[in-house]
């Protein structure tokens, strides 16, 4: 079979687009066959292996009904001491390349995940697919080229999105902003820097980063003194050429240079809770929506936005895909004994949320996992491109939600409405504490100054209401104001990554967590107490 | 009519049969650009031949000022196609294209363009360019130069083979047009359509290309059809040109004999033209086929020889060989629907010394699913891009690249899968055309019929072959076998041995428990058999309770582990499940035990007797009943076998007196040898202590039945016949010289170790060691096995505790001991399942 490169060159980009893309003309029976063969394949890896013996407790399931019936969820303790030992001999196959999560809120500081060869190939195609997406207009259409530039601006491995990388470099389409090869020993910032630096005179087509990394970057694009940065490039008069003409646009814009004059990207693709967030700041800045992915460490990918930018398309080849409604979750998280019953892909319902449970195909390891993040059922197709997949957007981490009795809010939901505040913040952390009810504590690092604190509690409260329904209500019910904002000392938040790195901590791990930060973040954040933050610390006990 | 304007028309033809073809199918860009292309083509050739026919001799200057435009057209949207087909940035080079056309339009109708029409000799006309010749000329030249250098840089990058065919055959059609081209120009006059011929030329080339490399991916556009239809308008419009020549030269005769005269010429050419018509055509598939031409001819004529055929073998051979040489495939597989898989049963290779490469799919297989839904051929290349072959498992996935498979037919009949054909790579770096696929499917249509016939006939003749109740081959199938298989051994200088196994007392069996018990213990019979033999062996079953077995290329010695083998399963399952049933096996090798079949059959049937009347549950050589036989010859009649016969079918009786006791005295019997054997007894011995543990209870033939039979405790008066049961018993067998071993244990075998035995009350070591051997086992298997006096039955653990309990007062604690060693043997050599009580018929 030809790869996709080979297509690219020959032009045969209706097969490319089918070979990568061809999911989304799936019916939901089509995609329900696909799970069923992958399961069933998997099944007989498992009951080969002592992890599956174990997982499966001696059941033999014949199909994804028994299968449900008779194998219990698992957490990342069922899989002790295998996976965190790396015991490849009793997997259901042999593991070319072990990857590690982030770690903040894990039962661990952080898991290995084994990924297999097939999972790998598998990889490579559902990225591509990705990046396809995220550079049409139509379906069926390839606007991407060989040798288009790319510039990667992701974590390396062993987290996930740098195999990611790795898989895209194997299919050699595109030229990697630094080549793929030179960055394993450089720092992720060093690397965006060459990156960017090579990006000036090659020009970049294609991108892929997170989407404050990327809004971080248009901030700072404009700064800096124009005749002054100018004069170096006069030897090189590529790069001198794009600066002139990005200049010239953003004078006849009359706004300050953006990246957009500079570069005109084939498509740009994110992921992560603040994709939604800042979708329009990146449009603004990068002249295209991000194209968003859903997935993680354990599972791959589970969905991913198409040409339209809407709400997510699951994917059929890398887990078997179970879905437990929302209240279901709630008491399995206070017994782990209760045997939810979980639904299939054809069986959601609209409008509900649920917790993702999965079971890994291509030998993978993790067999009814419950990944403990919630995503919520947003339609059963897409009309508009007549994709006849069910669509899910990413609703929160299953723990991460702030819950009010009448009203949930999530990190997103907090996120966006200090965002449509018109805020210039530095980041952020929210808690739900007790007064004499519970309220919404924000602590919020401001950019430039400060402001009336009432002025911004203000902002942030209309936001809230007109970004959550049920929080308007209810808080228009009660008639009491649930929100309570706190300005950080400037400098906080660099000022804790600065102890986490003296302190030697993972590169992951070292922004607080948004929502519910434990005691001693809160004191490291707001200069009460001086102390070295460890990793335990950085999660909160709730 | 001049051949200039033939040749017009004729090209005119072929683009409008191409444009037809092509406005068929979905428009895709490529597609249109390659039918704009035609269109362009089309018109430079409709302008072209009507300003040069006769009938059109008015308004021809009109068709002359057209000539231009469409020429240009059509070298600018060829250009065009070819940049977008190498999937190069076409939009400059189309636009720059376009707009010299426009401007040519427009020099067209300001009337720059041609400047006027010259006439030659001979009333030929052509346009006169003038300067604006070279202007045209260099325009043309560019764009095919933007052509030829687009083709060439994408055959660069192109790693593809099938993609480098399709430039290389691209290229030559531009050298085509570029070669006549230039000469049309070069040449001072313009008579010889050389353009056109050019561009013929390059029609017929792209024609090749799309039918025989799937240019376009128009792969049905271009078929076979296509290039017949082309030949016969060529040979049409020569028809017509001789006809219109002919009409000339006979005008110019006699104006009143040319009618007839030209039809009858035109009849006989007609008849003449048909078979070189036909020739051509083959000619043409020839030179598209090549060597294959003649296999592919064998492969289309299929279904009229494959009418009568019913076996798949038959099938299977006629099919695959012709297709692998036919399309050159390194591989021709027929997969066959078998325990929920389709498993390759037969297959070619192109190169035969190759090993042929097996293959499996699961019936549930998406390969499978798509197959039967879809009902057309099946790409490698499908599964490889299609999303709902994602779910196809790795080891199917790994099996198809290791055999190479590009295609998959499915053989369908009554819209059920009944077999699928599997077409490997195409030798050398080839790939499959439409043409192809439409040969495969063509043959797969009529191999369904044969598959579902052969399938039908394969069935029968197994029923035909079989034997209901055991699934074994039956009493017919033995002799057809066996005689193929003494014709094969004669014939190769092979040898086999041949077992006849016939149950011990299985009429006894079939009247305490009944025929349905008895056809069961006959299909678990079968089916131990069949777990004992090898594959290439093959049992039969010979009638009622009697099997053969064949069992080619084996020795004696060989067989008779074989028929020991079948003896210990059968005899040990049957214990496990509480059945008394034991087999005695006659053995025979052919050809050192007889030559013929019957006389085979007859000395394996006398060891079978042998081996029944010395015991049974034992196996006999034929050697060994011929040896038996002579020594009965001289021993004299007083121990002929007929007695013995009779003895032992008469303690046959008295264990099946009762249902309880069924089979008891063979089950004495083994533990007795068992025991004797571990006690060290010497041969004679032991078979003498079998022999009194199976006559052990000859005696109770003279007890009543209810006293046998009664559940309760015994009378005294009861206990009499009992008692004397022993003494009967030595007073029936006494008379036989070969019994006379016996005796002694047959008659003491109720005394105990404590002295309070019957019926002579003897002690200890004075009881002789037969007996007290003989009272051990005896009293086992009566506690283990079910009696009416008694609630429950023990286990063997339990018995065994009992005879230990009861050892120096009833048994001697020496044999009790041995037993207990050889059960606990046992017990860790087999770990034998639990016994199952068995229910009687009541």
């Amino acid at each position: 079979m030809p790869e996709a490169v080979e297509l690219l060159r020959d032009g045969r980009t209706t097969e490319l687009w089918g070979k990568y893309c061809g999911f989304v003309n799936l019916d939901i029976e089509q995609f329900m066959g696909i799970q069923q063969q992958l399961l069933l394949e998997q099944l007989e890896l498992l009951q080969k292996c002592e992890l599956g013996k174990k997982l499966l407790h001696g059941a033999h399931p014949g199909s994804i009904e028994e299968f449900r019936e008779r194998v219990p969820i698992t957490t990342y303790a069922d899989y002790t001491p295998y996976l965190p030992d790396q015991i490849e001999a009793a997997l259901p196959e042999k593991p070319m390349l072990w990857q590690r999560t982030s770690g903040r809120s894990a039962e661990l500081s952080f898991k290995w995940v084994p990924v297999t060869q097939r999972l790998y190939r598998e990889l490579g195609d559902a990225f591509l697919a990705l990046l396809l997406f995220a550079s049409c207009k139509e379906r069926g259409e390839v606007a991407i080229r060989e040798h288009d530039k790319f510039l990667y601006g992701l974590a390396p491995p062993p987290y996930a999105s740098g195999c990611w990388a790795h898989r895209l470099a194997d299919e050699s389409i595109f030229d990697f902003l630094p080549p793929i090869e030179t960055v394993e020993s450089m720092p992720f910032q060093q690397r965006l820097e060459e990156g960017f630096k090579m990006g000036m005179s090659e020009g970049i087509d294609m991108m892929a980063g997170l989407s404050i990394m990327l809004v971080a970057i248009g901030e700072r694009f404009g700064q800096g003194g124009g005749l002054k940065r100018v004069l170096p490039m006069l030897t090189k008069p590529k790069l001198l050429s794009r600066m002139l003409r990005a200049m010239i646009k953003s004078k006849m814009a009359g706004r300050k240079l953006l990246p957009r004059d500079v570069w005109t990207l084939k498509g740009l693709v994110s992921s992560g809770t603040d994709s939604q967030v800042y979708r329009e700041r990146i449009k603004e800045m990068w002249g295209r929506y991000p194209l968003d992915v859903y997935g993680a460490t354990e599972c791959v990918m589970v969905a991913m936005q198409t040409w339209d930018y809407g709400d997510m398309t699951f994917l059929p080849y890398f887990n078997l895909l179970e879905f437990m409604p929302e209240k279901d979750y709630a008491r399995w998280a206070l017994d782990h004994t209760y045997l939810p019953a979980t639904r299939l892909l054809n069986e959601v319902v609209p409008g509900e949320r649920y917790v993702i449970v999965l079971t890994n195909f291509h030998g993978g390891a993790f067999v009814r996992y419950m990944l403990n993040d919630m995503v919520q059922i947003t339609a059963l197709r897409n009309a508009r491109l007549n994709i006849n997949i069910p669509q899910m957007i990413f609703y929160s981490r299953a723990d991460n939600i702030l819950d009010f009795g009448g009203a949930s809010l999530t990190e997103k939901v907090v996120w966006q409405a200090i965002e449509n505040s018109g805020l210039d913040y530095v980041d952020w952390v929210a808690r739900k504490e007790k007064r004499e009810g519970p309220i919404l504590h924000i602590y919020l690092e401001l950019r430039n100054g400060s402001r009336d604190i009432k002025e911004i509690t203000t902002a942030i409260d209309k936001q809230l209401r007109l970004i959550k329904e049920d929080y308007a209500s209810m808080v228009g019910a009660q008639g009491f104001n649930l929100l309570e904002v706190s300005l950080l000392p400037g400098g906080a938040f660099q000022g804790y990554i600065a102890k986490r790195q003296a302190a030697g901590s993972d590169p992951a791990h070292l922004k607080p967590p948004h929502i519910n930060p434990a005691d001693g973040v809160l004191s490291t954040l707001t200069g009460e107490e001086s102390k070295t933050v460890s990793d335990k610390e950085s999660v909160h006990p709730a | 009519m001049g051949s200039g304007t033939i040749v017009q028309f004729v090209t005119l033809l072929i683009y409008f049969i191409l444009i037809a073809i092509a406005l068929r199918y979905a428009p895709t860009r490529l597609r249109t650009l390659f039918l704009v292309y035609l269109i362009a083509s089309a018109g430079w050739s409709l302008t072209s031949f009507m300003a040069h026919a006769d009938f059109t001799a008015s308004q021809s200057w009109l068709w002359f000022k057209f000539i231009p435009f469409f020429s240009s057209w059509s070298i600018i949207a060829y250009s065009h196609f070819i940049s977008t087909y190498v999937h190069k940035s076409s939009r400059l080079i189309a636009n720059l294209g376009y707009g010299c056309l426009a401007a040519i339009a427009v020099l067209i109708a300001l009337g720059y363009i041609p400047r006027n029409t010259l006439t030659l000799g001979e009333g030929t006309v052509y346009n006169n360019y003038g300067a604006w010749l070279y202007v045209l000329t260099a325009c043309g030249a560019f764009f095919t130069g933007t052509a030829v250098y687009s083709l060439i840089k994408s055959y660069r990058s192109s790693r593809s083979p099938e993609h480098r065919n399709r430039i290389v055959y691209l290229l030559l059609g531009v050298g085509f047009l570029t070669v006549f081209g230039t000469l049309f120009e070069a040449l001072p006059e313009q008579t010889y359509a050389l353009d056109h011929i050019g561009h013929l030329s390059n029609a017929l080339v792209l024609t090749y290309a799309i039918m025989r490399y799937q240019l376009l991916d128009v792969r049905v556009v271009m078929r076979r059809g296509l290039v017949y239809s082309g030949i016969t308008v060529c040979i049409t419009a020569i028809y017509l040109v001789i006809l219109a020549g002919l009409d000339r030269v006979l005008q110019s005769w006699n104006n009143a004999a040319s009618p007839i005269t030209i039809i009858i010429t035109a009849i006989l050419m007609a008849w003449l033209f048909n078979p070189i018509r036909k020739s051509i055509q083959q000619w043409v598939d020839k030179l598209f086929y090549g060597k294959s031409y003649d296999s592919r001819e064998m492969v289309l004529h299929f279904a009229s020889r494959m009418s009568n055929v019913l076996e798949l073998k038959e099938l299977a051979e006629a099919m695959l060989r012709p297709i692998v040489k036919a399309l050159h495939a390194s591989q021709a597989t027929l997969l066959l629907p078998s325990n929920g898989y389709f498993n390759s049963q037969f297959a070619e290779r192109l190169n035969e010394e190759e090993p042929v490469v097996p293959l499996r799919l699961r019936d549930k297989s998406q390969i499978v699913t798509w197959l039967s839904q879809e009902n057309k051929p099946l790409s490698r290349e499908t599964i490889d891009i299609a999303p709902e072959f994602k779910g196809l498992w790795e080891v199917e996935r790994n099996a198809l690249d290791a055999i190479g498979i590009e295609l998959f037919c499915p053989i369908m009949s009554k819209h059920k899968l009944t077999g699928i054909l599997v077409i490997s790579k195409k030798l050398p770096r080839g790939f499959y055309s439409a043409d192809d696929m439409e040969v495969l499917m063509t043959l797969s249509h009529d191999a369904a019929v044969v598959i579902e016939n052969a399938q039908l006939y394969a069935q029968a003749k197994q029923r035909a072959n079989t034997d209901e109740l055991t699934g074994l081959y039956n009493h017919r199938y033995f002799h057809q076998r066996l005689d193929e298989e003494i014709a094969r051994c004669s014939r190769f200088g092979k040898i086999f041995s041949l077992l006849f196994l016939d149950l011990d007392l299985f009429k006894s069996y079939n009247d305490i428990y009944g025929h349905l018990a008895g056809d069961d213990v006959l299909r678990q019979i079968s089916h131990y058999i069949k777990d004992s033999i090898r594959n290439v062996d093959i049992a039969f079953r010979y009638g009622g309770d009697e099997f053969t077995i064949l069992l080619p290329q084996t020795s004696i010695d060989g067989a008779r582990r074989v028929a020991e083998r079948i003896r210990r399963q059968i005899e040990v399952h049957m214990d496990n499940k509480g059945i008394p049933l034991t087999c005695s096996i006659g053995i025979a090798a052919w050809p050192n035990d007889g030559v013929m079949r019957e006389e085979l059959i007859r000395t394996v049937d006398a060891a079978l007797y042998s081996s029944k009347q010395t015991g049974r549950n034992r196996i006999c050589l034929a050697s060994e009943a011929v040896l038996s036989e002579v020594i009965r010859m001289e021993v004299g009649p007083e121990s002929s076998s007929v007695i013995l016969s009779t003895i032992y079918a008469l303690a046959a009786t008295v264990d099946a007196k009762d249902h309880y006791t069924y089979g008891h005295s063979k089950k004495v019997a083994r533990y007795a040898t068992d025991i004797a054997e571990a006690l060290g007894c010497p041969r004679d011995k032991v078979d003498a202590i079998r022999a009194a543990a199976l006559l052990h209870d000859i005696g109770k033939i003279g007890v009543s039945d209810d006293i046998l039979e009664k559940p309760g405790p015994l009378t005294p008066e009861e206990w009499e016949p009992i008692r004397a049961h022993p003494s009967l018993g030595v007073a029936i067998i006494k008379h036989i010289d070969a019994l006379k071993e016996c005796l002694s244990a047959v008659q003491y075998h109720h005394e105990r170790y404590d002295g309070n035995g019957y019926p002579t009350g003897l002690k200890g070591d004075n009881i002789p060691l037969e007996a007290r051997i003989i009272a051990v086992a005896d009293a086992y298997d009566a506690m283990t096995s079910q009696r009416p006096y008694r609630e429950r039955v023990l286990t063997p653990e339990e018995g065994l505790d009992e005879l230990k309990q009861c050892a120096g007062k009833q048994f001697d604690p020496r044999v009790v001991e041995v037993f207990n060693t050889i059960n606990l043997q046992l017990s860790l050599a087999e770990a034998k399942p639990k016994r199952q009580p068995l229910t009687p018929r009541r």
